[in-house]
């Protein structure tokens, strides 16, 4: 009797792996079928039987809107093209985004964009798509080293960053004003907190008459760590006048804080402070609006997406890449230029 | 013509096709103080359960005040105005003294909120009656043994009952305590409540009944008034009986030669100051009650626990480390009272279970074992013991009866030839055949030169095979009787 | 001659419950899921499975004692950024000639100390090995942070030397870790089935009051069992950061989940005493299969793990169901 509970068990397994497999084909067992068993005739490196290309996209999560809106983009061009995305997760894990990767080749994508969790931990699959002839994209994320990826789309972080605390000392300048500076930094293992951080450096080292750096405050681009972190940079320094984030990412415990020590008001109110941001999300461009900021700069979530799709395209396709560093050059919007810059960037339409 | 209390008729037990109780009649007068007295294993817990709804007879029938009495279930018991008094107290220690007089129904108020205040004026009552050094709010666990038996005492007079059984009630008590315990029972009695007290202390018994019941394997030999019958008297009807058991007459040698000494082993307040010699070719018997220290003294010369003072000597040569390891290479063996959670390994493998102890001899190097010559020993063994195995390899040791298993026991040390052969209730559980056959095995190891100590709670047992048996009470060897002068009333004595 | 069979199929059945359905399962995949069958996804298959199956075989050796090891995941970890600091940023770094056996001897102590850490606190203080292994685990993965964030910036340590990934299966060298794996579970086998030392395992995982009784060293074997865990979590710890080809102090964070699956699902008990080595070899070709096809079909990470919960609770209840029976099968021979 419990021998039969046994095999109706294995039966009961199989049919779900039967069912899962016709569930996510979306196609009728008989064409699922005849696929299935032609690839496993084949290699996966030769041309799959269907019409759609396939393209692997490879994120880490998607816990910051910016990277909702790429996908959004990415699935849109996708369609366009006729082409397929088969998205994974990783959810924090360096390792499992390397095995993630694996099974995309072992599906036969024709390329793979990726966002990595580790710019170091993906060279072993930038590698692995190499052996196989895939070609391999990185998406807002740049890898140094010997092994690079076919191509890199990548915001110019450093330029951007020195661009808008340009803008912004300008403006000091012709006001007259000064500012302690406290500087957030943040995580460094992200190779775009490093860029955006020597862009800072640039800009303040090029404007001593308008920057006095008080504090540098390492956030590890954790909203908890940044909290703590700022608080005590506010207490050690009252005077302190300016606050420069890395990104928009880091506005709750910045807004909090200042709340804490009754400093949070708009420009031309006693108590507001000067925050100059980056990233240009809906959040950060919605403080700019309403006057809690003097400038973002935007990354092109849109854009780069476009980028990554049409590059693996063309890859897929044979073209070869003059550069392997594609720049998405950026945005700067200050509180001077909002009425003129603001419209063109991609988060504009989710403000109120 | 006095009224009876409780009265059984022709109650039967049987576990497992073995009778342990064989048409017990007994009758308790209202108001007297009856006592009950038997060795262990007599079945006096068997019938106790059974008064009190915790097992089911096989046949017979009682009566409570006239009435039938069938209980399913303990809380029968409790309806039928009988309350016991357990050997171990059932007290929560974690709650306080109101708490556990009131555990099984709290008064409740509204949306069942429990009255704590009514709760603790009836508590202070009782506490107050007894004359009890507490308060309603201490917590049990703070409370001396004796105390606490006040407390469950109070507990069961809660539920007015007629009839009340103690179950060795003085084994934790000072001797202040037990006073106390005595004068309280008294004055039950003086309440009118019908009381059967069971104890193996002669002395409290005498002090306190009125009339005493010998119960003995399962049969209720005599029921006499206190003041007809004598301490040995009872004593012989205790341990009396018919020596119907056969043992097997080997010849063999005793030499001088003195294989193990034990001095001055000292382990907790169970075994205090024991000192023992061991000779070659001799079989030693060790008899005493439960709770005398036998198998704690044995447990530390075989290091499974470890003794707090004292000295081993092997063959002259004192042993430094006393653990398992150290004596099984000194040629010791042990067959634990529990054969169940010391002795096997349940559900493996009857071959696994026999090999476990010569392992290190049939292992080549490297490490691995030579299975040829372990099946092999595990075959002979099953012969020579008549271990009853169709397949050694396969059948698990958990499906065999009683006496297959301890056979397994057995034999796992056996194939060992140890020189010192330590056992502790060999035959508890094992049918006649198979005893006969385990009484061989080690009358042929003493007569191979090994010595032999058995502890035992069957007298006639020991007194069978033994040359010598010692007595324990209490933590320490009361004495010691030699072969030519076995007579069970000495014994007995030397035990209570 | 036919009961004869039918009790060698059932105790087939009853011993690895598993293999039934890890066939049933891989043809139905090869048949149903489009590209399991490739060579190239096998290829990465066997990868896969090999460092589950190196530290599932020292975690098993603990379970077959009766206890468990948590800690064997953070040996994994704290082993990869010793490992990978020594061959990538120590001065050693410039010599691989040297650095790759230093690291590879590294790692492998890190694993023997972790262990004995563990039979230190089970054996002389008695923590019980939940507790113990548990505390560990938390101590160590903790220690690999710090360790990385004190020697770099960066999230993980790269740079290390070419040679090193042979041991990831890299390019033609894809034989390499999985003969490692095959070598350690061979010899994980052999142990448990051949010598004493593994008929002690099983005494002590059944009852090590007997076993104790009987003249089993039994502190002496815990002590060395968890110590080989820790030594097996040790190469795991080195396959898989070649596979990775950086020190990552996140490795193995999430392995436990998958490693306690593919032991109990393969029918190893966790009360002791039974189980052994091919058991958890089906068993972690079971959860890698599983992992692959679901990788393959794009369900959720976190379905993932919820699947391989289930696989536990029911395999643990058939394991019950099916060890009671048998014993009541062989007592009715017997009577």
């Amino acid at each position: 009797m419990k021998t039969k509970l046994f095999l109706l068990l294995t039966v009961l397994l199989t049919l779900s792996i039967v069912f899962s497999a016709c569930a996510t084909q979306g196609t009728p067992n008989v064409s699922a079928l005849s696929d299935a068993s032609q690839a496993s005739k084949e290699e996966s490196t030769k041309a799959p039987t269907t019409e759609k290309i396939k393209i692997g996209v490879s994120f880490d999560s998607l816990i910051s809107p910016w990277w909702v809106t790429n996908l959004d983009v990415m699935k849109k061009e996708a369609e366009k093209a006729n082409a397929e995305l088969i998205v994974v997760m990783a959810e924090g894990d360096a390792a499992k985004q390397n095995q993630q990767i694996e099974s995309l080749l072992a599906q036969g994508v024709k390329a793979v964009i990726c966002g990595p969790k580790d710019s170091n931990a993906i060279v072993a699959s930038i590698k692995k798509c190499k052996e196989a002839g895939v070609p391999i994209i990185m998406d807002n994320r740049s890898v140094s080293g010997d092994v690079l990826p076919d191509v890199q789309v990548v915001s110019n972080n450093q330029l951007m960053a020195t661009n808008l605390l340009q803008a912004f000392a300008d403006n000091a300048r012709s006001e007259g004003k000064t500012y302690n500076t406290i500087l957030l930094i943040g995580g460094l293992s992200d190779e775009n907190a490093v860029l955006r951080k020597k862009g800072h450096d640039e800009a303040i080292a090029a404007n001593p008459d308008v920057f006095n750096v008080v504090a540098e405050v390492p956030t590890d681009w954790d909203l908890d760590t940044c909290l703590k972190g700022l608080q005590n940079a506010l207490q050690a320094h009252p005077d302190a006048n300016l606050i420069i984030t890395p990104s928009d990412y880091l506005w709750p415990p910045i807004r909090s804080s200042l709340e804490q020590i009754g400093k949070w008001g708009k420009i031309g109110e006693a108590n507001h402070m000067a925050v100059v941001a980056f990233d240009g999300d809906e959040v950060g461009m919605q403080y700019l609006k309403d006057g809690y900021s003097e400038g973002d700069s935007a990354q092109d979530a849109v854009l780069q997406g476009e980028l990554c799709i049409e590059w693996a395209l063309k890859l897929i396709s044979g073209e070869k890449p003059t550069e392997n560093i594609i720049y998405d050059e950026g945005q700067t919007i200050t509180v001077q230029n909002f009425d003129e810059i603001a419209p063109q960037i991609w988060s504009y339409s989710l403000l109120k | 013509m006095k009224e009876i209390a409780l009265k059984l008729f022709g109650i039967d037990k049987s576990y497992s096709g073995v009778k342990v109780l064989h048409g017990i009649d007994i009758e308790i007068t209202k108001g007297e103080v009856h006592g009950l007295v038997g060795e262990n294993g007599a079945g006096k817990s068997t019938l106790m359960n059974i008064i009190g709804g915790v097992i089911a007879k096989d046949s017979g029938y009682m009566q409570v005040f006239g009435a039938n009495y069938e209980p399913n279930t303990p809380a029968s018991a409790i309806d039928a105005g009988i309350a016991f008094v357990h050997q171990e107290l059932n007290l929560f220690s974690n709650l306080t003294v109101a708490e556990n007089m009131f555990i099984e129904a709290y008064p409740v108020g509204f949306g069942g909120a429990i009255k704590y205040k009514q709760i603790k004026q009836i508590a202070q009552k009782c506490i107050d009656e007894y004359e009890l050094p507490v308060t309603p709010d201490i917590k049990i666990e703070e409370l001396s043994t004796g105390v606490k038996q006040m407390i469950e005492i109070s507990k069961a007079l809660m539920k007015s009952p007629r009839i009340m059984i103690f179950d060795e009630p003085t084994t934790s008590l000072s001797s202040r305590e037990k006073d106390k315990l005595l004068a309280t029972i008294n004055d039950l009695k003086e309440r009118g409540i019908t009381i059967i007290y069971i104890s193996h202390i002669l002395d409290d018994v005498f002090r306190l009944c009125d009339r005493i019941s010998v119960l003995r394997d399962g049969h209720i030999i005599e029921t006499s008034n206190t003041g007809e019958v004598t301490k040995s008297q009872v004593v012989s009807y205790m341990v009396g009986r018919e020596m119907n058991q056969e043992y097997p007459r080997i010849d063999k040698e005793i030499s001088e030669e003195i294989l193990l000494e034990a001095r001055g082993i000292r382990f907790e307040n169970k075994v205090r100051d024991v000192s023992l010699s061991l000779h070659k070719g001799e079989i030693a018997g060790l008899y005493g009650l439960m709770g005398s220290g036998r198998t704690e003294l044995v447990k530390t010369l075989f290091g499974v626990e470890k003794m707090d003072q004292g000295e081993v000597f092997i063959n002259g040569r004192k042993l430094e480390k006393i653990t398992p390891k150290t004596c099984i290479q000194n040629r010791m063996a042990f067959v634990t009272e529990d054969r169940h959670h010391e002795g096997l390994l349940l559900p493996k493998s009857v071959a696994e279970n026999l090999i476990i102890v010569t392992l290190p001899k049939v292992t080549q190097k490297l490490g691995i074992v030579n299975r040829l010559k372990e099946k092999s020993i595990v075959e002979e063994i099953i012969k020579n013991l008549r271990i009853k195995v169709n397949n050694p390899q396969k059948q698990n040791v958990i499906n065999l009866s009683g006496g297959n298993q301890q056979k397994v026991v057995l034999g796992k040390w056996v194939i060992n030839k140890p020189n010192i052969f330590i056992l502790d209730e060999p035959t508890r559980g094992v049918d006649v055949g198979a005893k006969y056959e385990i009484y061989t095995i080690i009358a042929e190891m003493a007569k191979n030169g090994a010595a032999i100590f058995i502890i035992s709670s069957e007298m006639e047992e020991l007194i069978g095979i033994c040359d010598r048996i010692l007595v324990m009470r209490d933590g320490q060897l009361s004495g010691s009787v030699a072969k030519g002068e076995y007579k069970q009333e000495t014994i007995g004595a030397l035990a209570l | 001659m036919k009961y004869n069979l039918n009790s060698k199929i059932l105790s087939f059945f009853t011993s690895t419950p598993i293999m039934p359905i890890l066939v049933v399962g891989f043809v139905a995949a090869c048949l149903f899921v489009p590209n399991f069958a490739s060579v190239y996804n096998q290829k990465i298959l066997l990868l896969q499975a090999s460092d589950l199956l190196i530290i599932s075989c020292g975690v098993t050796f603990v379970v077959l004692n009766g206890g468990i090891d948590f800690s064997a995941t953070s040996v994994l970890t704290l082993g990869s950024v010793v490992g990978a600091y020594i061959m990538a940023l120590s001065p050693l770094a410039s010599n691989p000639i040297i650095s790759i056996p230093v690291a590879i001897a590294a790692i492998l102590v890190i694993g023997l100390l972790v262990g004995a850490i563990n039979g230190f606190a089970i054996t002389v203080l008695k923590m019980p090995s939940f507790i113990a292994t548990l505390a560990t685990q938390l101590a160590v993965s903790g220690v690999a942070v710090l360790f990385n964030s004190s020697v770099t910036e960066k999230s993980s340590i790269s740079g290390l030397p070419e040679s090193f990934f042979i041991f990831g299966g890299s390019g033609k060298y894809y034989l390499v870790p999985i003969a490692i794996a095959l070598l350690v579970w061979g010899f994980s086998y052999w142990l448990l089935k051949y010598t004493k030392f593994g008929r002690d395992i099983y005494a002590i995982g059944v009852n090590p009051r007997t076993a104790h009784i009987s003249g089993i060293n039994v502190k002496k074997t815990i002590f060395v069992l968890l110590v080989m865990s820790g030594l097996f979590a040790g190469i795991a710890s080195i396959l898989a950061t070649a596979r990775n080809q950086v020190g990552l102090p996140s490795l193995g964070d999430k392995m436990f989940i998958s490693i306690m699956a593919a032991i109990i699902v393969g029918g190893t008990s966790t009360a002791g005493g039974f189980g052994g080595f091919k058991q958890t070899l089906l068993g972690v070709l079971f959860v890698t299969v599983i992992t692959n096809i679901m990788n393959l079909l794009g369900v959720e990470w976190f379905i993932i793990m919820i699947i391989q919960g289930t696989l536990i609770l029911l395999s643990t209840m058939f394991g019950t169901m099916f060890s009671s029976i048998w014993s009541l099968k062989a007592g009715e021979e017997s009577k």
